[in-house]
């Protein structure tokens, strides 16, 4: 029996608004309806992630080459094997070797990320201090310039210093600067906060219109 | 295949060689000082306002899988449950990764074992929630209120649901303490815990509450490498004053050097 792309997008429609308003009654109190959906969010979320794992790696990876005579996947996939002795006490040693073999390529990476990452960002911080004409293709300074870039490495260095840990931020130079960084830093977090929350509102107002518009499909509004 | 430049290497061998410098320096007994981060300090306070409610610990340790940040988190587990164990508070962690859940079960084990609370020990207390972010956060939310978290601690990777899981401790009024490498959630955690540790704090964390000279003497280190850094911004900024001076184009040599570091 065909059902109506109608009919399922109707239902879809209902379920939707259904699990949005459960979860969202939470913010009332935490009621049997919340926990019901939750539950439900949960286990469909686990059912999810098995088919992505399937069909984003196991399947393309591991069983689609292997079934065309690809044999050799089968070594690395008996490796990887490996990590479920961590279930077992008597076995889980087992499961170290594969570990420390994660954590050796993420050693590895983070090496390659500092030469790519943070060297670039280091020379990036030499900025002009001092105003300057234009010469060829090479931009003016403005004083403009000069002040916001003054803004930069003060907040910079400031930082910086607050985030040492192997000596006292004793010395009235050091702990001024430190105090300064950490004042710095409350200020970028209160502009990110202020954005994000900005950016949160339109989720909510975009989830309002869902409802709304649900609604006035399924009664006519 | 893209290579490091040879200043590139150099300055990756000196900057490794400070931290193994330091780590052997610990390990040869020498006190190395890490001053106090005040997060740390709340943590037995923390604990201990769960303990007098009489309600569990709750202990997240985000999104990340089995990394560095969360073997952080979870050595912070295991010193959170020995202190509740003491008083027979349990300490419940939900996770996003199934791996974590053996080591955090070996921890805690040894935690309530270390205390003589062995019969307290309860395996059910780590729990698997799910992978997804938004469900994990629904689960967590869920805990949160059923079981009347006293006190919460949020250590290791967030994203967005940081601020739904923060939001609900405080609506069941528990003491919150974040932590968290990622700058990006810090602002989130400010508004609504009442002790945040940030950014390279986290990695002071488990130097300061174990005093293992191996992560004493990396933090350590890692100022060394930090004060080199700052060393080298200074000397550019100089480098590009003196070059706008001269009237020069081009970039001075120092920046060519790290910009063209490569890897």
């Amino acid at each position: 029996m065909m059902v109506a792309p109608a009919t399922v997008e109707t239902v879809t429609s209902i379920v939707a608004i259904l699990a949005t308003l459960a979860i969202l009654s939470v913010v009332y109190r935490e009621n049997p309806v919340y926990r019901l959906f939750e539950h439900i969010f949960v286990g469909v979320a686990t059912g999810y992630g098995v088919v992505v794992i399937w069909s984003n790696y196991l399947g393309p990876g591991f069983w689609k080459p292997l079934t065309e005579g690809v044999w050799y996947v089968i070594i690395p996939a008996l490796f990887s094997l490996l990590f479920y002795t961590i279930f077992s006490p008597r076995y889980a040693w087992l499961s170290r070797f594969l570990i420390s073999v994660l954590f050796g390529l993420g050693a590895g990476q983070v090496f390659r990320g500092f030469t790519t990452e943070v060297f670039p960002q280091i020379s990036g911080s030499f900025l002009p201090l001092l105003p300057r004409e234009a010469i060829g293709e090479t931009p003016a300074v403005t004083w403009w310039t000069v002040l916001d870039n003054t803004a930069f490495l003060v907040t910079l260095l400031s930082v910086m210093t607050y985030f040492f840990f192997s000596f006292r931020h004793e010395h009235k130079s050091v702990a001024r600067t430190a105090r300064l960084g950490r004042w710095l830093l409350m200020i970028a977090f209160g502009a990110t906060f202020g954005s994000t929350v900005m950016a949160r509102f339109s989720l909510l107002i975009d989830r309002l219109q869902f409802l709304f518009d649900g609604f006035g499909k399924l009664f006519g509004g | 295949m893209e290579f490091a430049n040879p200043f590139a290497v150099l300055l990756m061998g000196v900057l490794a060689a400070f931290i193994l410098y330091n780590i052997r320096r610990g390990n040869l007994g020498r006190q190395l000082f890490i001053r106090e981060v005040p997060g740390v300090a709340a943590i037995d306070e923390v604990v201990g306002r769960a303990v007098e409610l009489g309600r569990p610990v709750l202990f997240s340790t985000g999104l990340g899988g089995i990394d560095i940040v969360t073997l952080q988190a979870i050595t912070v587990i295991g010193h959170v449950t020995k202190l509740a164990a003491r008083f027979r508070t349990r300490v419940i962690v939900p996770t996003v990764d199934p791996m974590a859940i053996p080591l955090i079960e070996e921890v805690q084990r040894e935690a309530h074992a270390a205390v003589g609370a062995e019969e307290a020990y309860d395996p059910a207390d780590v729990r698997f929630l799910s992978g997804e972010q938004f469900a994990y956060a629904a689960g967590v939310v869920g805990i949160l209120h059923r079981e009347k978290a006293g006190a919460t601690f949020f250590f290791g990777n967030f994203a967005a649901e940081s601020l739904v899981l923060t939001e609900n401790g405080q609506r069941v009024g528990a003491v919150q303490i974040a932590a968290s490498p990622d700058s990006g959630q810090i602002p989130f955690f400010l508004a609504t815990c009442d002790y945040v540790i940030i950014g390279e704090e986290y990695y002071a964390v488990t130097a300061l509450m174990s005093g293992d000279p191996v992560l004493r003497g990396s933090v350590v280190g890692q100022d060394y490498i930090k004060l080199v850094l700052l060393g080298l911004i200074i000397l550019g900024v100089v480098l590009t004053a003196w070059s706008i001076l001269q009237a020069q184009t081009e970039p001075h040599f120092l920046s060519r050097w790290l910009e063209g570091a490569g890897g």
